[in-house]
């Protein structure tokens, strides 16, 4: 079968060209358009496949491993049946709960910079910064992480939250730049008129009305950081126990997700796929609720 | 106003700017804090210990025993031997644990940096098992040396070569490619392996050499721990590779025979570890090695795990305690050794151990 | 923003707006500079962390050919090959393949299917990289070992790229670590290029098609040439994410750094050799990958520089701001 298409594929491009060497120009142009389509079509198939098949896998691998203990007990040695995810789910409300609080306001105020208060090269060069740390590997947040407080404290979970953060940080700063940014004029100049300065316009006008698209952004953000693993391997390094103080070692989700799926165990690989699941879930509900929700209390502009 | 509203800004700036900094250059010296940081203590204290990942299992239960008499917590991290010492050299940890006894380099480095002098105890002896995966193949494989050092060479690439069926005489070998599997992180549990290559086979040594890592052929797979290894060789028909016993055993992958220097094929089972131990005294200074060690019933891929303490522990608040711990390990603690399979140190051992510890001067 | 010129409020009132504007501005410059800190002191550490190590070898860092940390060999061109090779399947597999679907999607697909096939490449992108990883080790290895790469070595074995005369065929590799990085990049250019397609003038379209052209030819001959810078730029910005990709690719690719053609053989990328190396390595050895991460910085940085270049130039010539 593979054999077919690896000899057959190569052929029928060449059937192809030749059909198109050698026709008239109106048949050319409907076998390109034809193309054009089976091209698109192929495009479509080549990825909605592997996600069909990858969900498939984590929902029917990874559900019936999904019940009480899972969420409500810490995980056992690696080999050990039974257990839990308990530790990474705290783990990972913990980090990106921290992330979070260094993250949103620094990336809102620095949005809030770019579109109502900077201008000229400065904040030219903030929004090129942005577009770096937007493209930052994740891995090199966690080298930030571990130089700046593994370091000197030891691997903890706030060192993750901080790596977090750095990638957290230019994606709400951008989101809140551009949902400011399309709020009429016309609210800012009347807020003006009616003798607010720029503080209160912002705040009481500006902001309310950019909500929607702002708290749209910080859910995406925090949903992208949700599924990161690389930043965390060497902060928060990974604990079996649960734990709660940010000044510890701590595992996460995706952490829990990446040990257990190196194990040579089939119940470590059976909880990797369950901890997947619920990653899946989390995210999806990040998306599909707290999306819905914000659009439900956004205020209407004329 | 726009002048002062950027005065501000730049005063936030500049305090964020110079914590920052001053993160940062004090970040870039060397240093390396234990997992976790500051554990939580029992009444009598607790200290961070890096090294060995190959002894963590044995380690973790010993001193978890010993803190429920002693109230006295070593949280064992782990890490790997390369970890362990540097972290010694650097005085992050109090000791450190290795499979690979501290070479020249290290240590000179440990003699000018903060532990000074380091002493060599050995605390527990294990086996390093060769595993494979062949589906079809149910009868317990054999190895020598030469095979071996030809396969982790690229040199054997086929199950069904003439040298392994010669040494395997009445199995059907697949005609099946095979595909090493070895560690990707600097690691205790290959130092083993290549030191015992090396001393079985004058090819092995003269090419790849010793090494916690080596320069492994192209076509190598490499993965993390030896629960990555263990796992590589699982999902792989055609696999083979080198794991700590306990791996091997818990995961339900064969294991093949090795032969010895008295040419006897055997199990990496513990009393292949106590025989090789029993035949190689160790040196004065005990740092030595037991591989490839003569005896009809010796487990030629056998080896000491060493704890590395400074010898002069005074100006450590908990060096008593430390030291006391350790003699835990290498006396008491030995009745754990061979439910997780570890093999006990032999009498003989554990006394020149205990021997080595009171050498080491604490408050 | 426009200033206020003309406020009729009372002295005490005007003074408190002022000091209300006043630390609002600069809460804002915070914010902004805490941003640029974050950039610099990520520069800063990269530079001062691998000196040592670079700043000894030089140029050697970057041409060694030969990574064995416990020899404290330190050459980073295996990385960076593998790094690049992987890349570059990503982009010929998943980069083409997003570029057809948009282009499928915005003009020649029916219009019902648009908004629930975006929907589902958006998914795409939302899936984090350990379920890639995860799902490529346990489903798509086997797959590939047992089903594609044995065909692919009969048929292109001869080529010196697809296995050699005795290597094993295990699954995990160069070609595994880059299909799927291919798949992970798919959303990235799939929405840039339908964003582009989407600003071309709809004029211009139109007045293709009033020429007589097909839907095809419109979008080929007129619609794609506008937009072609950027979607150039959302193909780079697809190769950006790929050479950071950490996860999938530690756990599909091998992680043997090697110069290897072999692309059915073990690789390492900058990334994964940090994953897998960093958390326990020694002083020098960290040292060394943090050079390794440099490199996969300055790749990156300016990657994605040239790629939003590119976009912003499509954007602006479309009328539309930034």
């Amino acid at each position: 079968m593979i054999r077919v298409a690896l000899y057959g594929i190569p052929v029928l491009l060449a059937i192809y060209f030749l059909a198109l060497a050698v026709s008239p120009w109106e048949t050319r142009r409907k076998l390109r358009q034809g193309f054009a389509y089976f091209a698109g079509i192929c495009g479509a198939l080549i990825a909605l496949i592997p996600l069909v098949f990858l969900l498939y896998h984590v929902i029917v691998q990874g559900l019936p491993g999904l019940n009480w203990e899972f969420l409500t007990h810490a995980q056992m040695p690696a080999g050990k049946a039974g257990g839990g995810y308990f530790n990474a789910i705290v783990g990972s409300l913990v980090i990106v709960g921290l992330a979070a609080v260094i993250g949103v306001p620094i990336g809102v105020l620095a949005g809030l910079y770019l579109s109502e208060v900077g201008k000229g090269w400065f904040a030219n060069a903030i929004r090129f910064l942005s577009e770096v740390l937007t493209g930052l590997p994740s891995i090199i947040a966690g080298i930030l992480g571990y130089t700046l407080i593994v370091m000197r404290f030891g691997f903890s979970a706030l060192a993750g939250s901080f790596a977090l953060s750095a990638l957290m940080i230019p994606i709400i700063a951008r989101v809140t730049e551009e949902a400011v940014r399309i709020v009429p004029q016309q609210l800012r100049e009347a807020s003006y008129g009616l003798g607010a300065g720029k503080f209160r316009t912002t705040w009481s006008v500006v902001l309310p009305a950019a909500r929607s698209a702002i708290v749209t952004g910080v859910i995406l953000a925090i949903a992208r950081v949700g599924g990161e693993t690389a930043p965390l391997i060497f902060t928060a390094l990974g604990n079996n126990g649960v734990v709660w103080s940010p000044m510890k070692s701590m595992s996460a989700l995706p952490l829990a997700v990446y040990t257990d799926a190196g194990q040579p165990y089939d119940v470590n690989i059976k909880m990797a796929v369950t901890g997947a699941l619920l990653l899946v879930l989390w995210i999806s509900i990040m998306n599909v609720v707290f999306r819905w929700l914000a659009a439900k209390f956004q205020p209407r502009l004329a | 106003m726009k002048l002062s509203q950027s005065t501000l800004g730049l005063v936030a700036f500049l305090a964020l700017a110079s914590v920052l900094s001053g993160c940062g250059s004090s970040g870039s010296t060397p240093g390396d804090n234990g997992p976790g940081g500051p554990s939580a203590s029992n009444d009598g204290g607790s200290v961070d210990v890096k090294g060995s990942s190959f002894v963590k299992p044995f380690l973790d239960n010993v001193f978890a025993d010993y803190a429920q008499t002693s109230k006295f917590t070593v949280n064992y991290a782990g890490g790997g031997s390369g970890a362990g010492i540097q972290a010694l050299i650097d005085g992050t940890v109090p000791f450190a644990c290795s499979d690979a006894p501290m070479n020249d380099d290290e240590t000179a480095k440990a003699k000018s940096g903060k532990p000074g002098e380091v002493l060599h105890v050995p605390i527990v002896l294990g086996t390093v098992a060769v595993v494979y995966n062949l589906p079809d193949v149910t009868a317990q494989l054999k190895f020598d040396a030469a095979t071996l050092s030809a396969i982790f060479q690229g040199k054997v690439t086929k199950w069904n070569d003439p040298m392994i069926v010669a040494l395997n005489a009445g199995v059907t070998l697949p005609d099946l490619p095979i595909a090493p599997v070895v560690r990707a992180d600097s690691s205790g549990t290959t130092y083993v392996f290549t030191d015992y290559l090396s001393a079985a086979d004058a090819g092995w040594k003269s090419t790849l050499g010793v090494g916690k890592e080596v320069s492994w052929p192209n076509t190598v797979r490499r993965e993390q721990k030896n629960d990555g290894v263990a796992k590589g060789i699982k999902d792989t028909p055609g696999g083979i590779g080198y794991i700590e016993l306990s791996y091997s055993k818990e995961g339900k992958i064969p294991y093949a025979l090795i032969k010895n220097a008295d040419g006897q094929f055997v199990a990496p089972e513990p009393e292949g570890a106590t025989a090789a131990a029993d035949k190689t005294p160790l040196p004065e200074g005990m740092k030595g090695s037991i591989v490839n060690g003569p005896g009809a019933t010796t487990y030629p891929i056998s080896s000491y795990v060493f704890a590395l303490l400074p010898a002069d522990m005074s100006k450590d608040a908990n060096g008593a305690k430390v030291v006391d711990a350790i003699k835990y390990v290498v006396t008491t603690g030995q009745s754990k050794a061979a439910e997780l399979y570890y093999a006990p140190l032999p009498k003989s051992v554990q006394d020149k151990a205990t021997a080595q510890l009171a050498k080491i001067k604490v408050k | 923003m426009t200033e206020p010129t003309q406020r009729t409020t009372f002295p005490a009132q005007g003074n408190r707006i002022k000091i209300a504007d006043k630390l609002f501005g600069a809460a804002t410059f915070f914010g902004a500079a805490f941003l640029m800190v974050v950039v610099l002191v990520i520069a800063y550490q990269l530079v001062t962390g691998s000196w040592a190590e670079v700043g000894k070898d030089g140029t050697a860092f970057f041409t060694g050919s030969d990574w064995n940390a416990s020899a404290e060999k330190y050459g980073a061109l295996p990385t960076i090959w593998g790094t690049l090779l992987t890349s570059l399947i990503a982009i010929l597999f998943g980069g083409l393949t997003g570029v057809a679907i948009s282009a499928y999607l915005v003009e020649l697909a029916p219009k019902w299917l648009f908004k629930p096939v975006s929907f589902l490449v958006d998914l795409l992108a939302a899936i984090p990289s350990i379920i890639f990883g995860l799902w490529g080790r346990e489903e798509l290895v086997p797959y590939l070992r047992k089903g594609v790469y044995p065909e692919l070595k009969s048929v292109f074995g001869w080529t010196g790229w697809f296995g050699t005369e005795n290597s094993p065929i295990v699954g995990n590799g160069i070609l595994t670590a880059g299909l799927v990085l291919g798949v992970m990049i798919i959303p990235t250019v799939a929405a840039v290029t339908r964003e582009m397609l989407l600003v071309v003038p709809k004029t211009m379209r139109d007045g293709s098609l009033a020429l007589g052209s097909n839907k095809t030819e419109a979008l080929i001959k007129v619609q794609i040439p506008y937009a072609i810078g950027g979607i150039l730029g959302g193909l780079i910005l697809g190769l950006g994410r790929a050479l950071g990709e950490t996860m999938a690719v530690t756990m599909l690719i091998g992680n043997n750094p090697v110069l290897s053609k072999d692309l059915l053989g073990p690789g390492a990328t900058l990334a994964s050799l940090i994953a897998t190396n960093f958390a326990d390595a020694t002083n020098n050895t960290r040292t060394a990958l943090i050079g390794l991460g440099l490199v996969l910085f300055c790749f990156t940085l300016a990657i994605n520089v040239l790629a939003r270049y590119l976009v912003r130039r499509v954007r602006q010539r479309s009328g539309l701001s930034a």
